[in-house]
């Protein structure tokens, strides 16, 4: 008993009833004619689609920066590489690799000039993180307008100049991952092998570069700042590189975001995108200034998990569409749980 | 701080401060009451048509006055719309024609949104000179009545 | 300190107002517009907006930073307005009704508001940004899935035909500009709400006396450092409260006095950008996360909607789109938050590596600085 209270204190109750939560959902589901097999489905389908996004998270997380509520930054970097790599006619997996290709120097510069800023107001990075993501996303708003693309798949069709609002990648490299040796098993269960392997890739990655001296040191740098001075670190250093890295992710991130959704969007649309990741990661037991590679796949699968059923299963039982008051009550309160939490700390 | 919930003031001190938040929660609910009343606003259709059992033909020409705003001018079966708030209200008639009554005092239910107010019958002198109309589209639904009020 | 103007510092402090002033005196000439138009809509916006802007200056007095949670305030309006339209209640009587509505869900929100931000010391602003965004869906929840069903509706006019819920659009023809139309004056030539600019002048006054009083003074107190304040006996917790919920009662009703001078609510939307608008006007007018006056808000209120109104026009002069105008003015605004907020930290870092720099020197205790901020 006391065992199950420690667990539960420790993993925090808010994530307990959303799992439980969750287990209902499909527990119900059948009963109300939803199919598991699809439902199961879209959420891998959704967890490959966001699982990167909430990956990018981690790096800024472990060095001590925060909820990387500038995601968009990195997003921003990734619709430069989609964008580019469309403009000189790439398709398939030339397209999307090429997209990846282009993106990570644009998020190598964006990452490393976000992270001299963040350098400059150290304990004030999440409400600044929001605003400069706000800021960016609006001033490339103008940019798409103004930018000289030609190819007539992305530009308004009418004479008009500028990108379309959303860019259907229909000839591009629409869905590339999610078909990669994709899984279908039964009538309606897809198991989107290529997408799942590209993010086991990335994880891998992040994972064996947090086994490294610079991964060691970022996360010393994180969770004793004084320590790893003392060490010899340089704490700005390491909190650029970390910053870099979250914004390369991110920019991959939007890629398989959009390669699976069949769309790349474009302007307004990125604005909010940083919050659903934030609180995928702290659905999966993050903290503030602690997150891990489980953290990501739980909290991923989890959030996902309600997002793809709650519309379908409440939808059935109450005949209302409840899931958007849902998803942003769960959501914002996962975050607001996350931030008044008194952070363990050792300083 | 203190944790036996007296925050360390004299009984004296906390029985005044107790009445003066009773106070101000009652001048909360009295304001409100009487904002509610004043500022209710409802349709009034000033109606000019002969009544139904004859007793009263409709004015050829009558100039209504309610609570002092400029007069509407009615002919025969003229129909005019006015918003009047709160509840009390006073009417007028001018005219050349035959008339009982020229001056009126009348009160409308606080729940109700229109009100047909007769001319004539109000000139013959009728006591129940308006009544609670009511559009198809507007009636409200039988739970809302059921319900009692809201009290904030 | 010398008394001689130095112009090179003055532009560093007010360096969000330079870039201001700098792109509305190019914008303004290029958007074509006539003075007596601009003049006009300043008059009128002055109106509409200072009272919501207002709402932010007691937070930022005891140290809580911008008060994103502001827009709990304007939902509690927004749920006063629709039963004052509900319930018929018109004109300036209207208004006084839904804040009278707004009054008790306005104090209980800042409550709430306030408790959680004394859970998030140093990080007030994001929680505060989304405590925002979650009360967003509990509204929701409340006036799209309760009204009409738990709580009872009157009018069929405003609910949804389904029986429950809240129409997308609330149409505030009962309360449209009743306040500004209360006492509207011709001057010069201008259309001036004076009813509008008397209650923002009482507010004025409210706030200039309320810094005065034992409260404003340990909210001051507060802000300057809250371990000393604890140890000289200020209830800081509970001061802090009381900041927020004078706050969100002010923007309750700020949010009541902008949307009957629009004439129409957007029911789920009308709140969102609410927080946004105010914390750029007020950090355009020159304030920062620690101080804010009452001419902030006014220059900052001046300053921004002049860009919004000249800026979607200059756009569409120069580039053939008013498009760009309004991505502009965003991109602006949006930039104009992310400097006054960088601007501000890195002072305030320079601030303590100086302090901390001077410790390691003379190897004085750290408990010296008093208690964590």
């Amino acid at each position: 008993m006391r065992k199950i209270k420690e667990f539960a204190a420790d993993f925090g109750w808010p994530r307990i009833i959303i799992f439980l939560f969750l287990v209902s959902l499909f527990i119900v589901a059948p009963f109300v004619g939803v199919s598991i097999s699809r439902s199961l489905s879209d959420t891998l389908n959704r967890f490959g689609q966001n699982a990167i996004l909430v990956l990018a998270l981690v790096p800024m997380v472990q060095s001590g920066c925060g909820l990387n509520f500038g995601l968009p930054v990195g997003i921003i970097a990734g619709l430069l590489g989609a964008t580019v790599a469309m403009q000189l006619g790439l398709t398939g997996w030339l397209g999307f690799l090429g997209a990846v290709a282009i993106c990570i120097p644009f998020g190598l510069l964006l990452g490393w000039l976000y992270g001299q800023l963040l350098n400059k107001v150290k304990g004030e990075e999440m409400t600044i993180a929001m605003y400069v993501g706000f800021s960016i996303i609006t001033f490339f708003s103008i940019l798409w307008l103004l930018l000289p693309y030609s190819n007539p798949a992305m530009i308004w069709g009418y004479g008009g100049a500028g990108l379309r609002t959303t860019i259907t990648l229909d000839n591009y490299w629409s869905k590339i991952l999610n078909d990669f040796l994709a899984v279908r098993i039964g009538g309606s269960f897809v198991f989107p092998t290529g997408m799942i392997l590209f993010f086991a890739l990335c994880a891998f990655f992040v994972y064996l570069f947090f086994r490294t001296k610079t991964g060691t040191a970022m996360t010393a740098v994180g969770s004793n700042p004084d320590f790893a001075r003392a060490g010899g670190v340089s704490a700005d250093k390491m909190r650029t590189v970390s910053v870099m890295l979250s914004t390369v992710l991110g920019a991959v991130g939007i890629l398989v975001y959009q390669q699976s959704f069949g769309f790349i969007q474009l302007y307004q649309a990125p604005l909010y995108m940083a919050f659903p990741a934030v609180a995928a990661l702290l659905i999966g037991g993050a903290s503030v200034n602690k997150a891990s590679m489980v953290n990501v796949v739980v909290g991923t699968l989890l959030f996902q998990g309600i997002l793809t059923m709650t519309p379908s299963v409440i939808n059935s039982i109450l005949q209302t569409d409840m899931s958007e008051v849902i998803r942003i009550v769960l959501s914002n309160g996962m975050i607001l749980y996350a931030l008044t939490r008194k952070t363990k700390v050792s300083k | 701080m203190n944790a036996n919930g007296t925050n360390g003031l004299s009984p004296a001190v906390r029985r005044r401060r107790f009445a003066v938040r009773v106070g101000l929660v009652a001048l909360y609910f009295v304001v409100g009451a009487w904002v509610m009343l004043s500022g209710r606003e409802h349709t009034l259709l000033l109606d000019n048509k002969a009544l139904a059992d004859g007793s009263a033909p409709a004015f050829r020409r009558v100039k209504v006055y309610v609570d002092g705003r400029d007069p509407i001018e009615l002919y025969a079966r003229d129909r005019d719309m006015i918003k009047v708030r709160g509840q009390r209200h006073r009417i007028r008639i001018e005219t050349n024609e035959a008339a009982a009554r020229t001056e009126a005092s009348f009160t409308l239910a606080f729940g109700d949104d229109m009100f047909l107010l007769s001319v004539p019958a109000m000139a013959k002198g009728d006591d129940g000179f308006h009544e609670v109309f009511r559009t198809a589209e507007d009636r409200p639904a039988p739970e809302a009545e059921a319900t009692p009020e809201p009290t904030f | 300190m010398t008394k001689r103007f130095d112009f090179k510092r003055f532009v560093a402090d007010n360096v969000v107002v330079v870039i201001f002033l700098v792109l509305t005196a190019i914008a303004t000439p290029i958007s074509g517009l006539s003075a007596n138009y601009i003049i006009q809509d300043i008059i009128t916006r002055i109106g509409r907006n200072s009272f919501l802007v207002f709402s932010l200056l007691l937070p930022v007095m005891a140290g809580m930073g911008l008060n994103f949670g502001m827009v709990l305030g304007a939902m509690a309006g927004e749920i006063g307005l629709i039963f004052a339209v509900d319930w018929g209640i018109s004109g300036v009587w209207g208004l006084g009704f839904a804040s009278l509505v707004g009054l008790p869900i306005a104090v209980a929100l800042g409550w709430l508001c306030g408790s959680i931000l004394n859970r998030a010391k140093g990080r007030e602003m994001a929680t505060g940004y989304i405590i925002g965004f979650f009360m967003d869906g509990v509204y929701q929840f409340a006036v799209l899935y309760l009204m009409g069903s738990l709580i009872p509706m009157r009018s069929l006019a405003i609910t949804l035909s389904r029986g429950y819920g809240i129409r997308n659009t609330l149409n505030l023809d009962s309360v449209r500009q009743s306040l500004d139309n209360l006492a509207m004056v011709k001057v010069f030539g201008f259309n001036v709400p004076v009813a509008t600019y008397l209650v923002v002048a009482a507010l004025c006054v409210f706030i200039v006396w309320f810094r005065k009083t034992k409260l404003g003074q340990d909210m001051r107190a507060i802000g300057q450092d809250q371990g000393v304040s604890n140890a000289s006996g200020i209830p800081v917790e509970k001061t802090r409260i009381i900041a927020i919920v004078v706050s969100t009662v002010l923007a309750m009703v700020g949010q009541i006095i902008f949307l009957q001078n629009m004439g129409n609510m957007a029911t789920y939307n009308a709140h969102r950008q609410t927080g946004f608008f105010a914390v750029a006007a007020i950090l355009v007018g020159g304030a920062s996360v620690t101080k804010a006056t009452i001419p902030n808000v006014f220059v900052g209120v001046v300053l921004l909607h002049l860009m919004y109104i000249v800026m979607p026009r200059a756009g569409a002069e120069l580039f053939g789109s008013a498009q760009i105008g309004e991505y502009f003015r965003d991109a602006f605004s949006y930039g104009a938050i992310a400097l006054a907020l960088v601007l501000h930290a890195w002072r305030k870092r320079r601030g303590v590596e100086i302090d901390r720099a001077g410790l390691r020197r003379n190897t004085v205790s750290p408990d010296a600085k008093g208690g964590k901020a």
